[in-house]
């Protein structure tokens, strides 16, 4: 016979692993700690890669003058500034990925800490009926 | 009264007809919003009018109906950049360059509310962009920012884009680097775009944070907030700034998309619990095909405040400890809650 109450569980169960559990569950698989820091490695690249295509930007926007001046420039002022601009867009990206996705992998935890919850319930109904079935079969 | 009957009458018919037809309605709904897009675009960049034909633009739309967002915002841009192209290869490698800036720096964070992206640009076509910092203060949180201040900035790249276009030099390389410079400084002159995407930011992180207190008509109160806020911020832009925001089809434009977020709040409880699920598994005896249809709450719709004073005792029926858990359990609705002290491991299976 069908047990409703199992059914019931198991469809909730499945709908989330088929939803937003699919995030979680994978996301499950790291540590706080790992988790945050794949994401601000990720981020780190991102904002280099970005940074980069600014700094070109702005180069051949300048390229006039750049050629103009370029026997008087003031080339390790100029590296200092683009460093100290770089240093401080990563650190930005980097503290605001800190918080940020920190936030977002409790949030999941809590989600998946009732995922588990609901399969502990499960496996505890399967106890219940493996239990009656072997009192009916003493019986027998 | 009777209209406020007749409208949830009319509510639970279209949520009964959305759970009804949800699998046709869907891909419908969002071959209409992929080819409203592609065909935006091309009429606002027809340089190819090969790629511009209806033919292509309903066989894309058609492909968009069935992918996730990304793909669709990835169709958009590359037919944007293809329709660029055909007009100046130099422009259309400017435009490259702006979207990877753009995506490294901001679009990435956009996550589920990707849509926007898309649509904010579209809807300054049809002079309605007000809409979508309105809706998403109403239903995301505010990582919904970065989408929206995504899109503005590629309506207004293509502004100039379009402007540049009309130039002679366009195509020639030794005209690249002038090219450029201009297609920079009339970007940056175009102070409408920071003022636009800051507006629209605070309007979403306002709306977001008055949404989530406790009164009484705390959704209709921030609905109309939102749109104070964004008229006040444009007129005071207008004052202050000198700039050309028609003040006239600004106002029209929040005033009608502050009524269409009304609209989609009242059925926003036929979006939201007419999600039929189909899953599929199995144990040991059955395999089960489960249809799983919500069950609808109209108290969802409201928040009601309500007071508890300490001599009164609410009688409370009794649940088994199993039962309460079941019957309170939903990943969404109570994730703020503290968590109980758990073990986490992968082998409680």
């Amino acid at each position: 016979m069908v047990n409703m109450r199992k059914v019931r569980l198991m469809t909730k169960l499945a709908i989330y692993e088929k939803t937003e559990g699919k995030e979680d569950i994978k996301l499950g698989k790291y540590f706080r700690r790992d988790y945050v820091r794949l994401k601000i490695l990720h981020n780190i690249v991102a904002v280099t890669i970005g940074y980069f295509l600014v700094l070109a930007m702005v180069i051949a926007y300048q390229m006039e003058y750049l050629i103009r001046e370029a026997v008087n420039l003031d080339y390790i002022g100029m590296g200092k500034t683009i460093l100290g601009a770089y240093i401080i867009v990563v650190t930005v990206y980097v503290m605001a990925a800190m918080v940020g996705y920190g936030i977002y992998y409790d949030y999941s935890r809590k989600k998946l800490a009732k995922y588990f919850r609901m399969l502990r319930l499960l496996r505890s109904m399967y106890q219940e009926e493996e239990g009656q079935l072997g009192l009916e079969e003493e019986k027998e | 009264m009777k209209i406020i009957t007749k409208l949830l009458e009319f509510r639970g018919m279209a949520r009964r007809f959305f759970q009804k037809y949800q699998l046709i309605i869907e891909p419908v709904f969002r071959f209409v919003i992929s080819y409203l897009a592609f065909h935006t675009i091309n009429t606002a960049l027809a340089y190819n009018t090969k790629v511009a034909s209806p033919v292509i633009e309903l066989a894309l739309a058609a492909v968009g109906a069935f992918l996730p967002p990304v793909v669709l915002i990835l169709m958009c841009a590359l037919l944007a950049i293809l329709q660029v192209y055909s007009a100046s290869p130099i422009l259309a490698a400017l435009v490259v360059v702006i979207f990877a800036v753009l995506y490294c720096f901001i679009a990435r964070f956009s996550g589920q509310y990707g849509y926007a992206v898309v649509a904010v640009p579209i809807l300054f076509v049809f002079k309605m962009p007000y809409l979508i910092p309105l809706l998403l203060g109403m239903i995301a949180t505010p990582m919904a920012i970065f989408p929206t201040v995504s899109g503005v900035i590629i309506y207004f790249v293509f502004k100039v884009i379009q402007e540049a276009a009309t130039r002679q030099d366009i195509t020639s390389l030794d005209a690249t680097l002038a090219l450029y410079i201009d297609v920079v400084n009339s970007l940056f002159k175009h102070k409408e775009m920071f003022i636009t995407a800051a507006i629209f930011a605070v309007v979403i992180l306002v709306m977001w944070l008055v949404r989530r207190m406790r009164f009484e008509f705390v959704f209709e109160i921030t609905i109309v907030l939102g749109a104070i806020i964004n008229i006040l911020g444009f007129l005071l832009a207008n004052l202050q700034m000198d700039i050309n925001v028609g003040t006239g089809s600004m106002i029209l434009g929040t005033v009608v998309s502050m009524l269409l977020v009304f609209v989609a709040q009242f059925f926003r409880v036929v979006l939201d619990y007419t999600s039929v699920e189909h899953v599929q598994f199995e144990d040991d005896d059955y395999y089960y095909y489960v249809k799983a249809v919500p069950k609808i709450d109209v108290a969802m719709l409201q928040k009601n405040v309500t007071t508890f004073s300490d001599d009164e005792e609410e009688p409370e029926e009794e649940l088994t400890a199993a039962e309460q858990e079941e019957e309170d359990f939903d990943f969404a609705e109570h994730s703020d809650e503290i968590p109980e002290e758990e073990e986490l491991t992968e082998d409680e299976e």
